[in-house]
């Protein structure tokens, strides 16, 4: 499986990567909305792997996670985006349910909660 | 204490005024209505009783003044009507006398009286023939003005009476007829009806000499101090006297052709009677409407400042409310600021934990020395990590605004799920909870999730409260068209202070890590948003009463968060 992981907190974006390795699943990290795009064009352009899932944080200075989800849908409407979120942005998350995301997590989030919830979403796209 | 005293100094202040304001502005026209009917009254009657005097006085002055006009003419006409021959024949004279006695029964006697002062004939009652009148002050006065009224004197007769003398000359010779009036015709005169028992009407002349006899100023020919004014012809004059039995209106006028006075009398008390009647009726309708004004307006100014107390003590409730409301919306907002700040570096923390327990799992622990404290204390920090979740996540929550659950709630069950949830919890610390269940509790339409919580929350406050051994009484009523549930522990109650501060957020009187001072803030908030209230009322060493009000359906605001975003 290969995901598509976004936040603007780097060491998070590290940890996440080295973790999931041991786990087998390789990520690419993404610190904002932008560049996020940049590497699904990519992608899409068969230039490089398809993602199978998109984790995306919705707080994020600049282009925030629900705009990102927006381009991201707008992009390819069938890759599953999954929302983490804080508490705080507990609104954000539904809205972003609305836009298409498959689902969204609270942050702290355990390691296998997510990688189940990982694998659920990109079964669901095939 | 200070402020509670400065607003009792300000009602009572307020109330001074309010109570100054209103009598004066009641009273002022009553006594003004008052005064003026009264002066009134005494200027109609005044008017009234002068009247009544002046035309009594006048009509007897005329009455007099005819008299008197008759007699002279009468003596004038036979004096100047008769020769001399014939009035001095004692028979002629007497047939004369009998004929004006058969008129009138006005005079007493009748003389011819020579220029020598002597009588030439005289009918009369008394033996009066050798009278010498020469040296007399009428027989002067007579010879002078050729008429002449006397005024009355005792004469040779020693008896009070005057006399009416006219002068006659026929050639050769002169005389005086001269005739005594009786007095008992002028006092048939001045008899009248009277108005009051103590009226009177007497005769005066100019020097205070009494001509008739005055009920309370003496006899006849008394001289009396009598102040005589000096009077035009015809001019009547009213004024007050001092009478026997108080004041009396008395009227003088002078009379025509007599140097004489006529003065009537009339006790004023008497006619002023219905008059005193009337200002006593005022004095006392006026007296009444002034108790009555001064009743209603303490009772007025009494309402007015109960009701200033009741407004002010709900608007008061309100501030209170407002303020606290206020101070909840910015500690939330503050709180989940923090939260928010938080969380991030606890996932990070987090996240290392977990990164480190991945590399553990690579170890062999044999080959570690400190393998097992390694991985406890990895176990250790995750379980803070679960802890410090809690708390912000409780934080985030405190401080959302979302619409709440609208679901019909039977909440003698729910309250009844509560304290089966802490059942357990109070049975092992001896703790007995007392159901109080009202069974017509009406159905409300609230959020049966978040005032679960909030049972929990006061029910497991009143258990710590209370420690070890110790009632809580869980009680549910109809509360006007909502419902009201009170929790009463028998812990150790709370001081002012505590009371005052207990539902801020972050205040708490447990250790430090026992609690988060949220609990009750979160309680608040949260019937707030349902549209209720939670009241405590303790005292130190009292225990503790929680109240939850809740209104039948609980309020929509539509500025909130959809309500999926359920949980805390």
């Amino acid at each position: 499986m290969r995901a598509l992981f976004v936040d603007d907190e780097t060491e998070f974006l590290e940890l996440m990567e080295k973790r999931l390795a041991r786990r087998n699943i390789s990520i690419a990290t993404a610190p904002d909305g932008k560049t996020a795009l940049k590497m699904l064009d990519e992608a899409l352009n068969s230039s490089g792997e398809m993602f199978q899932v998109v984790v995306l944080d919705v707080r994020m200075p600049g282009m925030d996670g629900l705009e990102t989800l927006q381009r991201i849908k707008e992009k390819a409407s069938s890759l599953p985006v999954l929302l983490l979120t804080g508490h705080a942005c507990m609104g954000a998350a539904v809205q972003g349910m609305d836009i298409g995301a498959y689902d969204y997590m609270l942050k702290p989030v355990s390691i296998s909660e997510l990688i189940a919830k990982m694998e659920e979403a990109a079964d669901s796209a095939t | 204490m200070a402020k509670a005293q400065t607003t009792h100094r300000e009602y009572a202040r307020i109330y001074r005024r309010v109570l100054l304001t209103l009598l004066l502005l009641a009273l002022t026209p009553l006594v003004a209505l008052g005064i003026f009917c009264l002066n009134r009254i005494n200027a109609v009657y005044d008017e009234k009783i002068n009247a009544g005097i002046e035309a009594l006085t006048n009509s007897k002055r005329r009455a007099l003044e005819t008299f008197m006009a008759e007699r002279v003419a009468q003596i004038k006409t036979l004096a100047f009507t008769h020769p001399y021959v014939e009035l001095t024949n004692h028979g002629r004279l007497s047939e004369i006398f009998t004929i004006m006695q058969n008129n009138s029964h006005s005079f007493a006697d009748l003389g011819i009286i020579g220029m020598d002062g002597r009588h030439v004939t005289y009918m009369g009652p008394y033996d009066l023939r050798d009278a010498d009148y020469s040296r007399e002050h009428w027989f002067r006065e007579t010879l002078r003005k050729g008429v002449y009224i006397s005024d009355v004197f005792m004469g040779f007769r020693q008896v009070p009476h005057f006399i009416i003398a006219i002068l006659r000359h026929t050639g050769e010779r002169s005389f005086i007829m001269r005739a005594t009036i009786d007095m008992d015709a002028v006092y048939a005169l001045l008899e009248r009806v009277y108005s009051g028992h103590n009226s009177d009407a007497f005769l005066i002349n100019g020097e205070g000499v009494l001509q008739t006899a005055a009920r309370f100023h003496g006899k006849m020919m008394d001289k009396v101090d009598f102040s005589i004014p000096l009077l035009p012809k015809e001019q009547l004059r009213t004024f007050a006297v001092q009478g026997p039995h108080g004041p009396m209106l008395a009227a003088i006028v002078p009379l025509e052709g007599i140097r004489w006075f006529l003065v009537v009398e009339d006790d004023v008390t008497e006619s002023l009677q219905p008059l005193q009647r009337l200002k006593m009726l005022i004095g006392i309708m006026v007296v009444l409407g002034g108790g009555l004004v001064i009743v209603g307006a303490l009772l007025c100014a009494r309402l007015l400042i109960a009701s200033l107390a009741a407004a002010d003590e709900k608007q008061a409730h309100i501030d209170a409310r407002l303020l606290q409301s206020s101070k909840m919306a910015a500690l939330g907002k503050m709180a989940a600021g923090v939260a928010h700040e938080i969380n991030n570096p606890l996932m990070l923390i987090q996240e290392n934990a977990g990164w480190i327990r991945d590399l553990l799992a690579d170890e062999e622990p044999e080959k570690m020395r400190n393998f097992e404290d390694i991985m406890e204390s990895t176990a250790k920090i995750e379980g803070h990590i679960v802890r410090a979740k809690g708390i912000t996540q409780r934080m985030l929550g405190f401080g959302r605004r979302m619409n709440p659950g609208r679901a019909e709630i039977m909440l003698n069950s729910l309250v009844e799920q509560a304290v089966e949830m802490l059942k357990a919890e109070a049975a092992a610390r001896s703790i007995e909870i007392i159901k109080q269940f009202d069974p017509h509790l009406p159905v409300i339409l609230s959020d049966q999730a978040q005032l679960e919580q909030v049972f929990i929350n006061i029910l497991d406050n009143a258990i710590d409260a209370i420690g070890r051994e110790g009632k809580v009484t869980v009680m549910t009523e109809a509360h006007g068209s909502g419902a009201r549930v009170s929790f009463k522990d028998t812990g150790p109650g709370m001081s002012e202070e505590t009371r005052r501060h207990i539902f801020d957020p972050f205040f708490t009187t447990k250790k430090v890590g026992e609690g988060t001072g949220l609990g009750l803030a979160i309680c608040y908030s949260i019937l707030e948003k349902l549209g209720g209230r939670i009241e405590v009322k303790s005292e130190p060493g009292q225990g503790a009463v929680f109240a939850v009000s809740l209104p039948p359906e609980a309020p929509v605001d539509p500025s909130a968060e959809p309500q999926e975003s359920v949980g805390l």
